[in-house]
């Protein structure tokens, strides 16, 4: 292959890394010249251009320590090293952080959007005039709409982490019990948060966006699944903080991947738990009780 | 034909009559492409920024003081001494990503040719951060401990000097790939949606049986339908192109935009089509949300826009060859970053051109009998 051919599969994506090794090398070499091998890398998708750039000079700089150590040379102790610990997940295997991430995110956005369109259909459907001309309070018509989804949401709880730890082969390290109360709590902070969503959306259409809209933002970005809460700032951190997947996340990936027993998760889970009372609040709050 | 034209023409019309009745749904498509395109590429970073380190300093000489002073924004927080105690609570509620633990006598030893040894531990549940973050810090180590024992970089007597060039986006600025990346995204689940709600929204309000009883014929609805909602994609592509990318991520957009225009097009022929099928196969607004979540979801995920196409197991990499989405990603990286031309790219043209026509094909025949089932 030649040079102009290596840039035209470049271009096509067949290949991501194109390796040019000049006429000579070998001769060069062993002379002593200092060679040049040209590396090209596809950028297009930059963080796997990352783990290749990674790769190669890791395989340039063995290939020089074994050409030393091949030549009779001894290498000089490195002045320190530095010896790492990948914590809780010591393969570092990509599962036993992603499947925990996607329990919460699951327990959000279906649970939400089922609640939400629970009560914005009766909207549409004017069945709603029930709770205009009933004596049944507000409170009493949002938890009894609530109730159903969080049993359902629960059965989802308890399907997802037999199939985390079945199907993806994901154990749970740490307590179980505190898992599947943490989850529990955290449904009910969710399908809260789908009936506030409700309360203020007149159309199943715009349930259904608003809720993917408020949900999907914050608990993919600020809350931890794909950064660490602890690297935002400012108005991203205080959304997250204020977003009741973070702890749940802490309460999934402690329970699952850091190991953590029932007293360790307790905090988070207490922390997930305050969202119920506030939602159901502003709930009740912004519910009108007579048709405007 | 001409009839054909006219007829549909006048009822794509319609389409966007009601569209833009539909404030809310109008509101949700231009955010999705401005706004939402716009903080997903800022937000989602695969570099290296403000990560959360603490250090626990058992020597304190001068160069663990050096050592503590070499991680600095952006790519950490400023280090957070803390003592042995807080490391596992600190590390259990993720408040570090990465502790680092200076053993006591550490630059005696390094002084003295020991070669004592420092721990990073590493929160391995941020999966993205913990590895890009773990050869960062490797980095910073070996520089302020060589640069403090004085010793000459052995680069210069490498026998074979290696020169490497990342192609087409030589910084590796991530902001280019997610935004790009966002923008295709949003073209396969805005067209399907926009089209499958169309549908479900003429029959929520009962304005097909109008349909029905005027002088078209179905495969007239169906071209309008895909013909308005794919222009509306195609139109909002162009701006987020124009004023997201290029003017507000300053991505470079290497080949030809009209080239990828014409092939979006071809692509929102099979994406609108999917829309009309999940439209007449779901009853209401909420069945078509959970059927798009069962289906377009894990579609656009697996197309290659988030993770490379090759690291997923191979039969599925077959599978997905089957999916117009993939080849639509495939020829947008390859237009808007490798500046490919026609020449490349046909082949990923035909499948997408090939796959929709055949898909269109079906949802048309699906649709005549959804239509026969309301007389």
């Amino acid at each position: 292959m030649d040079a102009r051919d290596l840039a035209l599969r470049l271009q096509r994506g067949e290949a991501s890394l194109t390796i040019e090794i000049p006429e000579g090398f070998g001769r060069d070499l062993r002379r002593g010249r200092v060679p040049e091998v040209a590396v090209r890398i596809d950028g297009a998708m930059p963080f796997r251009a990352e783990t290749i750039q990674g790769y190669v000079s890791g395989l340039h700089q063995r290939f020089i320590q074994d050409a030393a150590i091949a030549a009779g040379a001894t290498l000089p102790a490195p002045a320190a090293n530095l010896e790492m610990r990948y914590r809780y997940n010591q393969a570092f295997r990509s599962l036993d952080a992603m499947v925990p991430s996607t329990i919460g995110l699951l327990l959000v956005f279906i649970p939400a959007i089922l609640a939400a369109l629970g009560v914005v259909r009766e909207k549409e459907l004017g069945s709603i005039t029930n709770l205009y001309v009933t004596p049944v309070t507000r409170l009493e018509f949002l938890l009894g709409k609530q109730l159903p989804y969080i049993a359902l949401a629960a059965f989802n709880l308890l399907l997802m982490v037999a199939m985390a730890v079945i199907l993806f082969g994901v154990p749970v390290k740490g307590s179980l019990v505190g898992l599947l109360l943490g989850g529990l709590v955290y449904v009910v902070a969710t399908t809260a948060l789908g009936l506030l969503i409700s309360v203020f959306t007149a159309t199943q259409t715009a349930a259904v966006f608003g809720t993917a809209i408020v949900t999907m933002l914050p608990a993919t970005q600020f809350s931890g699944m794909l950064q660490p809460v602890a690297t935002l700032e400012g108005g991203a951190w205080l959304f997250g903080t204020l977003f009741p997947t973070t702890h749940f996340l802490k309460i999934s990936v402690g329970a699952f991947t850091k190991g953590l027993g029932l007293p360790e998760l307790l905090p988070f889970i207490l922390a997930t738990a305050a969202f119920v009372p506030v939602f159901l609040a502003l709930g009740v709050a912004f519910l009108p009780k007579q048709e405007r | 034909m001409m009839r054909f034209l006219r007829n549909s023409l006048t009822l794509a019309r319609k389409e966007w009559i009601s569209l833009l009745r539909d404030v809310f749904m109008l509101g949700f498509v231009v955010y999705s492409f401005t706004f939402s395109v716009y903080s997903e590429a800022t937000g989602i970073s695969h570099d290296l920024r403000n990560a959360a380190i603490a250090i626990v300093d058992e020597d304190r000489s001068t160069l663990s003081q050096r050592l503590v002073s070499s991680f600095h924004q952006p790519e950490f927080q400023t280090p957070v001494m803390i003592g042995h105690a807080e490391v596992d609570p600190a590390m259990d509620s993720a408040r570090y990503t990465f502790v680092l633990d200076i053993p006591p006598d550490f630059q005696a030893d390094v002084l003295a040719g020991r070669s004592p040894t420092i721990q990073l531990l590493i929160d391995a549940t941020a999966m993205m951060q913990a590895g890009i973050g773990a050869g960062t810090i490797q980095g910073i180590v070996d520089d302020e401990v060589g640069r403090f024992v004085r010793r000459e970089a052995e680069g210069s007597t490498a026998p074979v000097s290696l020169q490497i060039r990342v192609a087409y986006n030589e910084a590796l600025d991530t902001k280019w790939f997610t935004g790009t990346m966002a923008v295709v995204s949003n073209v396969t689940m805005l067209a399907v949606l926009l089209a499958g709600a169309a549908l479900i929204r003429e029959r929520e309000h009962g304005t097909l049986e109008h349909l029905l009883v005027m002088p078209v014929r179905p495969a007239e609805i169906m071209a309008a339908k895909v013909l308005a909602n794919g222009a509306v994609i195609l139109g909002l592509t162009l701006v987020a192109l124009y004023v997201v990318l290029r003017g507000l991520l300053s991505v470079p957009l290497a080949g030809s935009v009209p080239l990828f225009l014409a092939g979006t097009a071809l692509y929102l022929f099979f994406a609108t089509a999917l829309g009309i099928f999940l439209g007449t196969v779901a009853r209401s607004m909420p069945q078509l949300g959970l059927l798009f979540i069962l289906i377009v979801l894990p579609m656009d995920m697996l197309s290659g826009g988030f993770t490379p196409l090759e690291s997923e197991p191979e039969w599925l990499q077959m599978a997905m060859q089957l999916s117009p989405s993939t080849h639509f990603v495939a020829f947008a990286q390859a237009i808007l970053f490798r500046g490919a031309g026609f020449d490349v790219v046909w082949p990923r043209f035909a499948a997408t051109a090939g796959i929709g026509a055949l898909f269109f094909a079906w949802s048309l025949a699906r649709f005549r009998r959804h239509l026969a089932s309301f007389r």
